[in-house]
């Protein structure tokens, strides 16, 4: 049975605390935790799964790299998810080299489906 | 599609049980060593293969409105060739590059002149000259290819000219050793005047008045700021591990050091250092009117209200050498494994322009020098 949502925040709350001090065993917690979302939502983006497994990966690792500056007043998951939007956005603007595209055109198209997930993966982690 | 239409395939869509623990391992050595450091893929044929099936499988789940959703962002991402061609620059100016084919002055009509065999090579203050340096020599060469002078010395590498209209110096290295000559080509300091040197371009402070100030990087990896004409050093700097680039900002008051595991920003007149948290830059450029790009081998970064933006990313392969446009514009940077330059276009727009076949337009892949007016 899935804990009660206070219980996740608690929880939640208590592995970034003890990540940022340096267990390692708390930042897995957080991965177990997070990474199948974090994963689905970039494959759900780009279709390409090894390209989603790369998205979602250097999300994490963007993740860890902020994590000394992560304010633990706020929900890990949105601020993750907005780390993984912003990594298939780069993935799919990479891939607008081979043509001379606005990138304000690649960005608002892609926002707006990217926004519809946003929004599902924010209610779901609020 | 609707909400609930997303909500329904993040929740239908397999999760990839192996990709999950090949992230879960490189995470935890990030988080082990708690440094910036970008993933590798680690896959093997097998993991391929798997992760091949996981595709189809996500394909198989995803409803036709949600296979809907993910093709057309996939159309709006759009893969399409590059220009076969340089057929222009997208901004006025002429651009320097260098390499096994010689040194060439690219013009903004797409124009192309041959200075010249040296696969070494850079602008004058005002662009009006070009230092040009082959393995045993030294010359400054006008932009139509004569040559006005030449210095016969060993191992020459990063030749560099700074000053005025009026009075200028240029540096380079022989086999480490810094050297300081005149503009004319008069007054070599002697080889054995100046300590040696990291592997590592020297920097003329950008100038308007009529002082010679060069910052170079120690053996040592110590950033030392040198006034030419007196030979007085005004600072030097802390030691920093794997020193790479060094640039000055247009107007001379910062001078940015790219080590290995940062970017160091110091304050031109005290050598006060401030870090940028930012590993793995290559090179390092400063806009005419003063934003500071970086790039890693995989990313193009710009730093703008004392935050890092990523710029550009490129689908694979490294990427190496950064200029800017004369009007702040466009960044100029290289994907030597696709044959490709790209241009990124920072103002009035977001445009990439991607070119291919520059090896075969210039006879070698040639390194970017210089985007001077």
């Amino acid at each position: 049975m899935r804990p009660e949502r206070p219980e996740l925040d608690r929880r939640e709350h208590v592995w970034v605390r003890d990540a940022q001090r340096g267990s390692a065993a708390a930042l897995e917690h957080l991965f177990r935790s997070h990474w199948p979302r974090a994963y689905r939502a970039a494959l759900l983006v780009v279709g390409d799964a090894a390209a989603a497994e790369d998205i979602a990966q250097e999300s994490f690792l963007a993740a860890i790299r902020a994590l000394d500056r992560f304010d633990r007043r706020r929900p890990f998951g949105p601020w993750l998810h907005r780390i993984v939007v912003n990594r298939a956005i780069d993935w799919g603007q990479a891939r607008s080299l081979r043509r001379e595209l606005p990138r304000g055109t690649v960005n608002s198209r892609l926002r707006r489906g990217l926004d519809r997930l946003e929004a599902v993966l924010r209610r779901e982690t609020a | 599609m609707s909400e609930r239409g997303v909500q329904r395939l993040l929740g239908s869509v397999p999760v990839d049980e192996q990709a999950a623990r090949r992230a879960w391992e490189i995470v935890r050595a990030a988080y082990a060593e708690r440094e910036p450091r970008r993933s590798r893929r680690r896959r093997s044929s097998v993991a391929l293969v798997l992760a091949a099936v996981a595709a189809a499988a996500a394909a198989a789940v995803l409803s036709p409105p949600g296979r809907a959703v993910v093709n057309a962002v996939r159309r709006s991402i759009g893969i399409e060739h590059a220009q076969p061609a340089l057929f222009r620059l997208p901004a006025p100016g002429r651009l320097l590059v260098a390499g096994g084919s010689g040194a060439w002055i690219v013009a903004d009509d797409g124009s192309k002149r041959r200075l010249g065999d040296y696969p070494q090579a850079s602008w004058s203050p005002h662009a009006l000259y070009v230092v040009a340096a082959a393995a045993n020599e030294l010359a400054a060469v006008e932009p139509t290819g004569r040559v006005h002078w030449t210095l016969a010395r060993p191992q020459i590498r990063f030749p560099r000219w700074g000053g005025t209209r009026s009075d200028t110096r240029i540096a380079y290295f022989t086999a480490g050793r810094l050297h300081i000559v005149a503009g004319d080509g008069t007054g070599d300091v002697a080889a054995q005047g100046l300590a040696a040197a990291a592997p590592v371009p020297p920097a003329w402070e950008p100038t308007t008045g009529d002082r010679h100030v060069l910052a170079y990087v120690t053996a040592r990896g110590r950033v030392t700021v040198l006034d030419a004409d007196s030979g007085n050093v005004q600072w030097v700097s802390a030691a920093y591990a794997g020193p790479r680039a060094l640039a000055w900002s247009p107007d001379g008051t910062q001078l940015a050091l790219a080590a290995k595991t940062r970017v160091i920003v110091f304050d031109a007149r005290t050598g006060h250092a401030t870090a940028i948290r930012a590993g793995g830059v290559r090179a390092l450029a400063f806009a005419p009117d003063g934003q500071l790009a970086l790039l890693r081998s995989h990313e193009v970064l710009l730093r703008a209200g004392g935050l890092l933006h990523t710029l550009f990313v490129p689908p694979g392969g490294r990427l190496s050498g950064l200029v800017w446009s004369p009007d702040s514009r466009w960044l100029l940077t290289e994907l030597p494994a696709a044959d490709e330059w790209v241009f990124l276009q920072v103002r009035g727009g977001r445009r990439i322009l991607a070119v291919s076949h520059i090896a075969a337009q210039f006879g070698a892949f040639p390194s970017l020098s210089g985007w001077a007016s």
